[in-house]
């Protein structure tokens, strides 16, 4: 017989939570993970960490914005409009260089 | 004049929902042009997928590389 994949999930969970298998804990590395960052420390953590990665996401929309050569060179673009105007432009440069 | 106390915005479940269906159409126009820009940009091989930030990261490297060019 042998078992579904949902039947070994819920074997392996529960194995492990009886602390069968050589698991001494009684916790599996899920349950262990959920309760680390469950903590308002880690989450305050992460949301920093989160804050820093859209800043760099957003710097570097901006960053390629000023390689645009859209009039007027303040002109607020979207960031869909950014990366529609960079596919365009490299296709252009690229066949001015081919040629 | 506006009020000085702020009212609680109210918005229905229909209201959220269509909300996040025009937010999952945004996103998904949005990585559509980073896949677009990807296959722009060197090293287009789905193994070592560029991620967002990385393209970006890219895509201004290698315009300033080929507008050094053109001088």
């Amino acid at each position: 017989m042998t078992l579904t994949s949902d039947q070994t999930l819920l074997w392996t969970e529960t194995t492990s939570s009886m602390g069968l298998g050589g698991r001494m804990p009684s916790q599996s590395r899920e349950e262990r993970r959920r309760r680390r960052r469950a903590t308002p420390k880690y989450r305050c953590a992460h949301a920093s960490r989160e804050r820093v990665r859209v800043v760099a996401f957003n710097v570097a929309f901006a960053e390629l914005r000023k390689l645009l050569p859209i009039l007027p060179p303040d002109k607020k673009l979207s960031k869909i409009e950014i990366l529609r105007l960079a596919i365009r432009y490299i296709s252009y440069l690229s066949h001015v260089l081919d040629v | 004049f506006s009020s000085k106390a702020k009212r609680r915005r109210i918005i229905t479940v229909v209201q959220r929902q269509a909300a996040n269906v025009r937010e999952r159409k945004r996103m998904f126009s949005l990585n559509e042009a980073f896949d677009e820009l990807r296959r722009k940009v060197p090293t287009f091989a789905y193994e070592k997928r560029l991620s967002r930030i990385e393209t970006l990261r890219l895509a201004i490297i290698y315009i300033s590389f080929m507008m050094d060019l053109l001088e």
